[in-house]
């Protein structure tokens, strides 16, 4: 029976899946007795045995790892630990990361952090420090990065963020090995920083080293234009390594044995200089199962070499397949092996130049069409000159990989300078920057996408696969079968959208501040507030975000409930980033909001006071700017806030702003209908806000206060919170469960929190 | 030894189609449905000695009405056209002794229906020159050899016929035969066999295999000096033969 190393692998992935969606073990036991006694003949019998013991042991790990917690003492502010330096330490500015392993209850790895850092530290630093120890944030937000899982596919648990003042720099412990690879490491760096200028020196340590120091616009500029893939150190540079090594021990006419230990000493170099990467790992690995096969006399099968090498990841650590550079690299390879060579056999040019550009042409196209619903997923969005930019910037990356090793080998061996050699890879370095500028600037060059759901995705694929000549049966009736599972998931995607959708309501975790995204079945958005904070961009970081994992394109109404930053900044930080028609603001002041106005201006859209306009939305749902109103006085900035009521037949809303309690006192005499079963409490819970007299007039079922954790207001107030607990209202705080996702159809809620 | 086993699980000769370079995922076979169907199968009008496809209507090709071959009938399987050229180039030139080995199978399968096949005692590949055989690792005919034996002792009859080489040797290391003309290409073969041991044939029926059949050169010289050393009939098979229109 072949590929073996396939089931083991899909039997991994669905044990990761299972897990994931709920299955109970038992049953998926069952399944596999089940098709034991289906299968006829001993062969398929013991691959299902071995099939069901991965499954088996990759549910049992995945159910390990995802109980395992930080081992330390978190409630303790400042403790003393005792730890090793165990990767390369990233400076960024003033600050430095790193991943250590620390003494506590047991032995555990960590990542570290220092603010203002003064030291200088280097892998294998025995260092002691006090810190505090946390739990690394998981997702709070809706497209939010998900930082717990992500250390998690690395097996780390938590995260300390070290006292700079306190840090002890003891000694450096490092085996012989680590030490000379260092040292070699050390000298790569040098040579870098002292031969080229701070742009080049940013491109060249993440080309060469895989190092991405600051979140550079270059990086940034790279992902637009689909190109990142050069800049996380992958195959290509290995592939170099391997070249270089096989071309050597060719010349010098060595043993196989001496060939296969020379090689995979050096491919092992490369992975402990850039740090033991997924994807160089992957690389180096797969080079050397080629030198295996190759030596061996037998025929290379990328797809096989590629499931056992996955399936070796995830039985170390099933968390892994959540890693954007596991999935990223395993499924180009795998697209590269699947289309690849058919596209290429179908093309076929006699001129050898234009072989040669056939061949990036279509390993790039064969590339995206694997990795498209990923990038789209990670990254939110696809470049239109992704082939042309490929097309230039591969060859010249791969020319400055192969000169720069040369001219750094050679230097280093003969001690001496060669600078008038690295003035070509200086001009390339260059050209590559100059290039991703330009076609950044022209309008277009990238579109913004949001992931595909699930069923799009599958779909996809099949279609792909079936375009490819894939999943052709030579029995009529297995393509048959095929036909009738691609109808059904025609259908799926015809049937979700004739399904009515409900209403959802965001209440954004935006730290202090407060936002609130509200989408109408009808297919409108609004959004009430836009956060703010003023060392970070809550707009981008936040709003965007979210709009985009949403797939909203257009913000239909954009309220700002009163002119305070930790409402308006995130507004003012959006606009021109997403489609606004109109924004609400208060009648009380003008003032405060200049800057909106002038900017809404710069970019057409309409600025509304709340009681000039009356918002229709649907029969069903009632949108009503309940206050202020045209009579009322103006007392502060707060008391002026945009009171919105909203209600979609028995659910209703209140958004508060951050009204108090004269204004509270202002909006129950208007008599108006202001009762609801959601109240968003006003000024993040603060004591001058929510009286017990307004509370039992909207009489909420349901209270959400949007607060930021530690915050120095105190937000929100102890008074406040005893009153909601007496009053029964049930209360959730962004400070504590993240996001808070409502959804109704009128008459029943689901609320979903984004942490637990 | 444990080593060997891991890579035999990892690395299968069968995990690309060698026509359209597709990579074949669950099946056993080395080419895909799609590219099987596409290779042109010899029809039902062939010519009665040598098995090429004729359109002519007649009952031998021009090469047997001209010629007298030494041998007594041949079948071939596919017109030497389109894919089958990739898939024999593969056999010779890129190290694929397995994918032989399956050519072999499906060669073995579709001659069940040939009426000479009791009357085998043995098959014979044709021989490579010892430098050659040194480069290339393995004979191709040999495998394809196999292959057919294998599929034979499967057979509802199961016929009893083996294997015999090293009885028939090249001791002329002759250039190829792409570029030569009918002529050149008799002339090349001639005397490039020899028989080691007359015994093992002494009035025996054999069957040649072969990858390729054009003009049929190679063939007739073993023929004929397996018959000069006491052997009674010899029958050929090859992968695919050349129609009559190329040379
Ligand atoms: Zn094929
Ligand atoms: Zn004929």
């Amino acid at each position: 029976m072949k590929r073996l190393p396939l089931f083991f692998f899909i039997s991994g992935l669905l044990a990761i899946i299972s897990y994931n969606i709920g299955i109970n073990l038992i049953l998926a036991c069952v399944v596999f007795a089940i098709a034991f006694c289906i299968c006829k003949g001993d062969s398929y019998k013991l691959i299902v045995i071995y099939c069901s013991i991965i499954f088996i042991f990759i549910f049992c790990r995945m159910d390990n790892i995802s109980n395992i917690t930080s081992s330390f003492d978190l409630n303790k502010n400042e403790v003393q630990y005792q730890g090793r330096v165990v990767s390369f330490p990233i400076y960024k500015e003033n600050k430095v990361q790193f991943v250590m392993e620390v003494k506590g209850a047991k032995k555990e790895k960590v990542q570290g952090f220092i603010n203002n850092n003064t030291h200088l530290l280097t892998y294998g630093d025995m260092i002691e420090f006090t810190a505090q120890a946390t739990i690394p944030n998981s997702r709070r937000n809706p497209g939010g990065f998900d930082y717990r899982q992500y250390l998690r596919t690395k097996k780390i648990y938590t995260v300390m963020y070290i006292n700079n003042d306190s840090l002890v720099i003891q000694n450096n412990s490092q085996n012989i090995i680590s030490k000379n690879i260092s040292a070699l490491r050390n000298k790569l760096t040098d040579f870098i920083d002292v031969n080229f200028t701070e742009r080049e020196n940013q491109f060249l340590r993440a080309l060469i080293i895989g190092e991405k120091g600051n979140d550079s616009e270059v990086i940034n500029n790279f992902n637009k234009l689909g190109i990142s893939h050069i800049l996380s150190v992958s195959g290509l540079h290995v592939g170099f390594i391997y070249l270089f090594a096989t071309t050597i021990c060719r010349i010098l006419k060595l043993n196989k044995k001496i060939q296969i230990y020379i090689i995979g000493i050096s491919l092992y170099t490369y992975c402990f200089i850039v740090g033991f990467s997924d994807s160089v790992i992957r690389a180096s690995l797969m080079l050397f199962l080629l030198l295996l096969a190759n030596i061996t006399n037998k025929k290379y099968d990328t797809l096989n070499v590629l499931c056992f090498l996955a399936l070796c990841f995830i039985l170390h650590n099933p968390y892994v397949i959540y890693s954007v550079g596991f999935q990223l690299s395993y499924s180009a390879v795998l697209s590269i092996t699947v289309f690849y060579p058919y596209l290429n056999n179908k093309i076929s040019f006699n001129t050898k130049y234009l072989e040669y550009f056939k061949s990036i042409i279509l390993i790039t196209i064969s590339v995206q069409i694997g990795t498209i619903p990923l990038v789209i997923y990670h990254f939110n969005n696809i470049s239109i000159f992704s082939l042309i930019t490929n097309l230039l910037i591969v060859p010249a990356a791969g020319f400055i990989v192969i000169v720069f090793l040369c001219v750094f080998c050679v230097s280093t061996l003969l001690n001496i300078s060669l600078l008038p050699f690295l003035v070509p890879v200086k001009l390339s370095i260059n050209f590559i920057l100059s290039v991703s500028e330009n076609l950044i600037k022209i309008p277009y060059s990238y579109s913004i996408l949001s992931p595909m759901p699930f069923y799009i995705v599958s779909f996809y694929y099949l279609l792909v696969f079936i375009c490819f000549g894939y999943l052709y049966h030579y029995r009529l009736r297995n393509r048959k079968v095929i036909i009738v599972v691609t109808i059904i998931n025609i259908s799926i995607v015809i049937i979700l959208s004739i399904i009515p959708k409900p209403l959802t309501v965001t209440y954004l975790d935006v730290g202090q501040g407060d936002s609130a995204l509200i989408q109408f079945p009808s297919g409108q958005n609004m959004l009430i507030d836009g956060g703010g904070q003023y060392n970070y961009s809550v707009g981008d970081e936040i709003i965007i975000n979210t709009l985009v994992h949403k797939n909203i394109r257009k913000l239909d109404l954009v309220v700002c409930t009163h002119s305070h930053d930790d409402h308006k900044l995130g507004i003012l930080e959006i606009i021109g980033k997403v489609k606004i028609d109109s924004i609400i603001i208060n009648c009380l002041e003008e003032e405060g909001y200049t800057d909106l106005i002038s900017l809404a201006n710069e970019f057409n859209i309409p600025v509304y006071k709340n009681n000039q306009v009356k918002v229709n939305i649907s029969k069903s749902i009632l949108l009503d700017f309940v206050y202020p109103n045209s009579n009322t006085l103006y007392i502060d900035e707060n008391n002026s806030s945009v009171i919105t009521k909203m209600s979609y037949n028995d659910i209703s809303f209140l958004f508060m702003g951050d009204l108090e309690n004269k204004g509270e006192k202002n909006l129950i005499e208007n008599k108006k209908d202001i009762s609801s079963v959601f109240l968003k409490i006003g000024h993040h819970g603060s004591k001058t806000s929510t009286g017990k007299e307004f509370l039992s007039t909207v009489n909420p079922v349901y209270g959400i206060i949007s607060v930021g954790k530690d915050n120095r207001y105190n937000h929100p107030n102890q008074e406040v919170l005893e009153l909601l607990d007496n009053k029964g209202v049930n209360y959730f705080r962004t400070d504590q469960v993240g996001a808070i996702e409502i959804n109704t159809n009128g008459e029943k809620v689901k609320i979903k929190t984004y942490t637990d | 030894m444990m080593i060997d086993k891991f890579l035999d699980i990892i690395f299968i000769p069968n995990g690309r189609c060698p026509i359209c370079k597709r990579v074949i995922f669950f099946s056993d076979e080395f080419i895909c449905h799609q590219c099987k169907s596409s290779l042109d199968m010899v029809g039902d009008e062939k010519c009665k000695k040598c098995g090429k496809e004729i359109d002519d209507g007649k009952n031998y090709c021009s090469g047997c009405i001209t010629y007298n071959y030494n041998y007594q009938e041949g079948f071939a399987l596919y017109n030497y056209e389109g894919s089958i050229k990739t898939i024999i180039h593969n056999i010779k030139f890129s190290n694929c002794p397995e994918l032989a080995v399956y050519m072999g199978k499906v060669l073995g399968k579709s001659m069940k229906n040939c009426s000479w096949l009791e009357e085998l005692d043995y098959i014979i590949p044709i021989p490579l020159h010892e430098n050659r055989f040194k480069t290339r690792g393995y004979n191709q005919s040999e495998k394809i050899s196999n292959g057919i034996i294998n599929e034979f002792t499967q057979m509802d009859k199961a016929l009893d016929i083996k294997l015999c080489i090293n009885t028939l040797i090249r001791q002329k290391d002759t250039p190829h035969q792409l570029k030569l003309s009918k002529e050149e290409r008799f002339s090349n073969v001639k005397n490039a066999f020899k028989v080691t041991n007359k015994d093992v044939i002494n009035e025996k029926t054999i069957l040649l295999v072969d990858d390729v059949y054009t003009t049929g050169a190679t063939i007739d010289e073993c023929s004929a000096k397996l018959l000069d050393n006491g052997a009674l009939k010899v029958y050929f098979a090859v992968l695919a033969s050349g129609k009559t229109n190329q040379l």
